[in-house]
């Protein structure tokens, strides 16, 4: 539990805030830099890296916002800012695109494993499928600020994203194609 | 049993608690991280101390070197005095037993010749590297064949010396005397030729003394034609000590290096090209650079160095006015002919009033490398003008980093340069100078960027410079 006076502790560069912070939000940083990334590697260098951040701009936190999402914005930046350095993608805007939006049949399973199926789908898209996917749905920002964000446009982030949706789509029709045969 | 869920709907609820324990190695890395930043950049106030502490070495240096100059003449016109004078002011009786324990010690030395005749003025120049203990024993020696021109010579010591005329003269200072009274006569001959043989050697004192006036000190001449004492006192002259000329103009008219440190605030400012962006100046930050300047010729010169500045924890503000928020969104289902839905469409509805901040939170630090032409103007009593003028190239390193909330992150272009002057006025104190005046430039490069945004960037620097010519 973090209260109100560890964050002021953190905030003035006390090392024991810190790990306890890190000890609260790691594991939900973790999971954030795992979907967007391809592999723990490069999700564990962002962790890493984000941490560093965070503890070194520690004295800008400001105590009227809450610390989650603070930190969470210094992880998907720092998340963005390795993907557009390290996976060098290109995202081109296509026309042929549109949003057949329909439901998908799941097969009923664990939650666990229903986790692990959809991450390892992200992981498995193109990084610049996975990257605007990730921020529409999950961060629930537009396609505008997506394109701010990428340095793209409006039109080309909408095609990543149902291409994307298309890829995910079809991955899930095949695991419960598999799943049924079983 | 199926699951009818839309694939968005699905990943958010899936992902929506998602946490995953990181590997340990994680956090260990980060801790070390840490440790290792707070380190820091110690070195650099270290850095700029030493390059500070230089010029003032040198100074002190050269200072000590001339100090050394002096007291080697110095203490070659004192052996000729302590030759006559040192002792005298020692009793006699201790004058007594100090002369018998130096005529013994030395008396091996004696035999090979290593002691010139006492009416030797060359001798005594050339003893000026002897050991105190010799220094002495030279003294006292000289004093048994030289007793009435050294009194002559010190009059101040002289009730001294005639406390020490006695023992001298009752002590026989030559080994070979103490074989009998009938080689007094060969003894005083030998000494004679001795003392001929070693004024043959000019080499000796061409070593030993420091100047000219020195070297064609009188005492060089034969002994036997020439009086000691009548030289003794020449050779003692101040001018003998020839201090440094000091002056400024003879300092500076052959010193074309200059070691200068400069230091100032620095103000930044930044424009943005478009009128719906604007982007505020950034903080100002202590600027601290250490320059070396070649003057070539007519107060033309060349400089460069190594400068360091930090634009500290604070943000600029990037504000888009009139930008176009979204407020909301409809979604337009898109039918085909049978009236079923194949898709669906998007209205997004924007306010167009609305300013947004986008913060950019960063810390950077700069090395600075200056080129500069330079020159400077004598406005005469002292006073004067410095202007550079050239290039400025500038490494940064961003510590902070974008934590703007879903902001623009604007790139920071890591290297980058600038068109730059500096006019200062200056006033010159002996090797040293000091000045103030203003350093200005304008980035041709500039160091952060954003995106499809021009902005132009200039900065002035109000400064102190403390220069030291060598």
């Amino acid at each position: 539990m973090i209260t109100e006076d560890i964050c002021e502790q953190f905030r003035k560069g006390d090392k024991k805030a810190f790990d306890q912070i890190y000890n609260a939000f790691s594991g939900a940083m973790y999971g954030i830099c795992l979907r967007y990334t391809r592999c723990a590697d490069d999700a564990q260098e962002i962790l890493q890296e984000s941490f560093i951040k965070i503890y070194k701009n520690a004295h800008q936190y400001s105590l009227d916002r809450p610390l989650a999402a603070w930190i969470k914005t210094i992880v998907i930046n720092t998340a963005l800012t390795y993907i557009k350095k390290n996976y060098r993608f290109s995202l081109q805007e296509d026309d042929t695109y549109f949003d057949a939006n329909v439901e998908i049949d799941l097969e009923e399973q664990d939650q666990e494993t229903l986790k692990k199926m959809l991450l390892t789908f992200l992981n498995k898209l193109p990084d610049g499928y996975r990257t605007v996917f990730n921020l529409f749905v999950l961060e629930n920002l537009t396609h505008k600020e997506i394109a701010e964000h990428l340095g793209i446009s409006e039109n080309t982030s909408k095609t990543q994203f149902f291409k994307a949706k298309k890829q995910i789509q079809q991955w899930v029709a095949e695991a419960n194609l598999k799943s049924e045969t079983v | 049993m199926k699951d009818l869920k839309n694939i968005e709907d699905l990943f958010k609820e899936t992902f929506n608690d998602f946490e995953s324990i990181p590997p340990t190695s994680v956090k260990a890395a980060v801790d070390g991280a840490i440790k290792k930043k707070k380190g820091g950049l110690w070195w650099l106030p270290v850095l700029a101390l030493l390059l500070a502490a230089l010029p003032l070495a040198y100074y002190y240096t050269s200072d000590s070197n001339i100090a050394r100059e002096k007291s080697n003449t110095l203490s070659i016109s004192g052996n000729y005095s302590s030759n006559r004078n040192e002792k005298n002011a020692e009793t006699s009786a201790s004058f007594e037993t100090s002369t018998t324990k130096h005529i013994a010690t030395h008396k091996e030395d004696k035999q090979k010749g290593a002691y010139a005749p006492a009416n030797s003025g060359e001798n005594k120049a050339k003893k000026s590297h002897d050991t105190p203990d010799k220094q002495t024993f030279n003294a006292k020696k000289t004093k048994t064949k030289t007793t009435k021109p050294q009194v002559v010579v010190v009059p101040k010591k002289k009730q001294a010396a005639k406390n020490k005329k006695t023992p001298i003269t009752a002590i026989n200072p030559s080994p070979q005397k103490t074989t009998g009274m009938g080689n007094d006569q060969s003894t005083e001959d030998d000494n004679k030729t001795k003392g001929v043989n070693l004024t043959e050697k000019p080499g000796n004192i061409k070593d030993t003394l420091p100047d000219e006036k020195l070297a064609s000190n009188p005492v060089k001449k034969d002994s036997t034609t020439t009086p000691v004492i009548a030289k003794l006192p020449d050779s003692t002259k101040e001018p003998s000590v020839s201090p440094p000329d000091k002056t400024p103009s003879a300092n500076n008219s052959a010193k074309n290096w200059t070691a200068s440190l400069y230091f100032g605030q620095q103000y930044e400012r930044a424009q943005s090209s478009d009128k719906a962006y604007s982007v505020l100046d950034p903080q100002p930050a202590f600027k601290f650079s250490g320059e070396i300047n070649r003057t070539l010729f007519s107060g033309y010169g060349v400089s460069t160095g190594l400068g360091y500045y930090k634009v500290n924890d604070k943000y600029e503000t990037f504000t888009y006015e009139n930008d176009s928020t979204v407020t909301s969104v409809d979604t337009i289902p898109i039918y085909d002919q049978n009236d079923s839905i194949i898709g669906y469409d998007y209205v997004f509805h924007y306010d167009d009033s609305t300013q947004i901040n986008h913060p950019f939170n960063y810390s950077i630090s700069n090395i600075i490398i200056p080129v500069y032409l330079s020159k400077q103007f004598d406005l005469g009593n002292n006073w004067g003008m410095l202007v550079n003028a050239g290039a400025v190239f500038r490494m940064s390193k961003v510590t902070g980093g974008p934590v703007a909330p879903y902001g623009k992150d604007p790139v920071i272009v890591r290297n980058s340069f600038m068109i730059s002057g500096r006019a200062h006025a200056t006033y010159k104190w002996d090797n040293w100078m000091f000045s103030l005046g203003f350093n200005a430039g304008y980035y041709v490069k500039p160091p952060v960027q954003y995106h499809n945004i021009k902005t132009t960037r200039s900065f002035i620097t109000p400064e102190i410079g403390v220069h030291f010519n060598f």
